[in-house]
């Protein structure tokens, strides 16, 4: 297959990526943990409402809890079991060893767009990049806007992660029919994958499957960071920007994780709800990186566990990749959310803690801001607590992709600085 | 037993390029200048670059420093820069022991003096690293120009391996073939006569991404560009081709000459001093060229670099303020 194309946006970093760990290995389902703590938030939003209570036995699958407000999904059981504990956080299950699910067989081409998002919404499935988006809210165009495109962001650009790179590789055909639910649901025209370079395995599977779609078209993206931003992998695919303080709409497009299109096939054709996920579970802290699949609500130990372990230099765990992930600070109180996309573990070597230094104003960050902005000012202000000029400085179309930090040479927390900045502003908002 | 892990803002990762990092190798892109100095100017230069060197070093580890160690001294590495811009700026005369009267008008004491002006008063009164408004090498440069004119504008070339010609530098009116001048077996300071060297050092930064091409692009360009306006000005040339030939010639000859490739490939592209948007460095490239040029013309003064960048520094706070880029999805 010939590759000439190498779409790619303006801005962003080179960092080490790190995949050799864990590419080249295939999925794993892990086995089902002796219980599982489902939250109940997993995503912006309202939380969900519990539908079970203490005591009460669930199956696999089944629905307990329910979304109440627009931009919400609701959550399901990924065991069967006795329910043991119920709080606003979330729904404890023990599991009884027996953990199939009903399956309930359908096709695409006898749903309807409406039945379509009904069946994503039902399923509870959101967007498994990390967001956690519920996915049918974005199925809809608002008012008077029009969705024309489809693109499935197959660019996996953080550090380390590879899982949407397996998925693609080993389901390539759950990634297309996802896709062409994703079109018809949303009455769109056209679909695209995006996917970066370094990953030929899937450029080649994906590629193959949609060589006689006249709708669909592999977009294949230069390695970068953060190429599969939203509004960058927008930029690199349509050539278009989404204003600031937009939506993707607005320029009648769509995203969707390549995990999230073999979620909502798997919604479709077998009635699966969102209760399980792959992830990829990696670093140099950890005795055997691989892909996982994993049930939603297994704490971090028992994955950790299932990957033989930490090793003895491990020092800093993190729920996603190294770029925008978030770093926990025990295993055992962190549980797999639909979001979870992977968990890193780094070395004692590798989390250095260095001493920040003064700004030497060498402009890096403002090389390397795939949003055009200047994060040296930005975070000044934001320190400074200046900020309404900030905001004039559009403070608050910062993705918070982290290109900034990374490059800042004086090791300045430049977007957690900014990040800072935004929710000041938000809290005195919020007061008003 | 649980563990606990370290906790912190993402990203986890960063790039191993600290501010150490890269100054040490803005003082390996300045390898070429120097071994082409001591080539070219012998014992001269390695006592003038081993003075501003080791002083400028010694008045930051000074300032800075607690503790009594290698490391402390060696510093950041932002002193080393200076120390050897300033070392490489001066005139080989000051490496020789025989001229001037009196402590303070050796010319061996020249680099120290030089070194101490820059650091001291060019960078840490402003607070140190980061907070300067000008260049420190400049600065130090500037100062001894103004107090040791005829120390500073002595080109006698000392004993050297190569026979520089001595007397009048070819700016000034001394003989010189364009290969001369690349090459740089020419009279002039230390580390600014070979324009070979410094390209190579500059080639070394602008693929390491130390620098932007933008600053010494538009600070040569200007200066290219102004070479032919001028030399059409003196319509000493016939027909288009012959304005063509000859304002090349000239545009070659004033960008291979003097400090023009140090000031735009080291000295303008600091970064302290130099604005942060991609509009203003360009706009600051063209402006730093477009005043040395001038002042090469219309103005007799023998620090035409040292005005240039100096005044340009001054106006990177307007030029920032004023060329702030169009964000991401903004229609203006």
């Amino acid at each position: 297959m010939k590759i000439l194309e190498k779409k790619s946006f303006k801005g962003g970093i080179h960092p080490l990526y790190n995949k050799e760990l864990s590419n080249k290995k295939q999925i794993v389902a892990m086995d089902a943990p002796s219980q599982v703590v489902i939250p109940l938030r997993q995503h912006i939003g309202a939380p969900c409402e519990s539908l079970v209570e203490k005591g009460d036995m669930v199956k696999a699958g089944q629905k307990i809890g329910e979304a109440k407000s627009f931009v919400s999904a609701p959550i399901h059981s990924s065991l069967s079991g006795e329910v043991i504990k119920v709080t606003e956080e979330s729904i404890t299950v023990k599991s009884d060893g027996d953990n199939r699910y009903e399956t309930v067989s359908s096709k695409l081409e006898n749903l309807t767009a409406e039945e379509i998002v009904s069946v994503a919404k039902e399923a509870g499935i959101v967007g498994m990049g990390g967001a956690a988006f519920p996915t049918h809210v974005k199925m809809k165009a608002p008012e008077g806007k029009k969705i024309e495109t489809v693109i499935l962001n197959g660019a996996e650009c953080e550090p380390y992660l590879t899982i949407d790179n397996r998925i693609m590789v080993e389901q390539p055909e759950k990634v297309v029919s996802g896709l062409k639910a994703l079109i018809k649901a949303t009455g769109a025209s056209k679909g695209f994958v995006g996917i970066e370079l370094n990953k030929p395995d899937a450029i080649e599977a994906i590629g193959k499957l949609i060589e006689n779609e006249s709708n669909i078209e592999l977009v294949t993206l230069e390695v970068k960071y953060p190429q599969g931003g939203e509004k960058q992998l927008i930029h690199a695919v349509l050539g278009k920007e989404v204003p600031v303080g937009g939506l993707p709409v607005d320029v009648g497009a769509v995203v969707s994780n390549v995990s999230t299109a073999a979620a909502l096939h798997d919604a479709i054709t077998e009635g699966k709800p969102l209760f399980e996920r792959g992830i990829t579970v990696t670093g140099n802290g950890v005795e055997n990186p691989q892909n996982l699949l994993v049930k939603v609500g297994t704490s971090f130990k028992d994955v950790i566990d299932a990957c033989g372990g930490l090793k003895e230099n491990a020092a800093k765990v993190i729920a996603g990749g190294p770029m925008m992930g978030r770093a926990i600070d025990s295993l055992e109180d962190e549980f797999i959310t639909k979001g979870t996309s992977g968990i890193l573990v780094l070395t004692e070597d590798e989390v250095n803690i260095v001493e920040e230094r003064t700004c030497i104003r060498c402009a890096r960050c403002v090389d390397a801001c795939p949003m055009k902005l200047m994060p040296n000012y930005l975070s000044a202000y934001s320190r400074k607590e200046m900020l309404q000029e900030a905001e004039e400085l559009h403070l608050f179309n910062c993705i918070e992709c982290g290109c900034c930090s990374f490059m800042c040479p004086s090791r300045i927390p430049l977007v957690h600085l900014i990040r800072q900045g935004k929710a000041e502003v938000s809290s005195k908002k919020a007061k008003k | 037993m649980s563990k606990k892990f370290v906790v912190g803002p993402s990203p986890h990762i960063r790039s191993p390029r600290d501010i150490d990092y890269i100054m040490w190798d803005v003082v390996v892109a300045l390898v070429p200048a120097t071994i082409a100095s001591l080539i070219i100017f012998g014992w001269a230069s390695a006592i003038v670059l081993s003075l501003s060197l080791i002083s400028a070093l010694f008045f930051e580890w000074l300032v800075v420093s607690r503790k009594l160690s290698i490391s402390s001294f060696l510093g950041d590495g932002s002193a080393a820069v200076t120390g050897l811009l300033l070392g490489l700026s001066l005139p080989p005369a000051v490496g020789m022991m025989s001229v001037g009267e009196g402590a303070w008008t050796q010319p061996w004491a020249i680099p120290i003096l030089g070194s101490a002006v820059a650091i001291l008063i060019g960078k840490h009164a402003f607070g140190g690293l980061g907070k300067n408004p000008f260049n420190p090498a400049l600065v130090g440069r500037g100062f001894l120009t103004f107090s040791y004119l005829s120390i500073m504008t002595n080109w006698e070339a000392p004993g050297t391996v190569v026979d520089a010609a001595s007397g009048a530098t070819p700016l000034q009116g001394g003989a010189a073939t364009l290969s001369e001048l690349f090459i740089g077996t020419v009279p002039g300071s230390l580390g600014e006569t070979s324009a070979l060297a410094l390209i190579i050092g500059g080639i070394y930064l602008l693929y390491k991404g130390h620098i932007d091409w933008r600053i010494p692009g538009g600070f040569l360009g200007a200066m290219v560009v102004f070479s032919f306006i001028h030399t059409g000005l003196a319509g000493d040339f016939e027909g288009v081709v012959g304005f063509f030939s000859a304002g090349l010639d000239e545009a070659l000859f004033q960008v291979l000459s003097g400090s023009a490739l140090m000031g735009a490939i080291y000295m303008a592209t600091c970064y302290v001093t130099s604005p942060t948007t991609k509009k203003a460095r360009l706009i600051y490239g063209i402006g730093c060229g477009l005043i040395l040029i001038l002042i090469r013309y219309y103005a007799q003064a023998p620090a035409g670099l040292t005005y240039a960048v100096l005044f340009m520094n001054a106006l990177t706070p307007i030029l920032d303020r004023f060329t702030i880029p169009r964000t991401f999805g903004e229609v203006k």
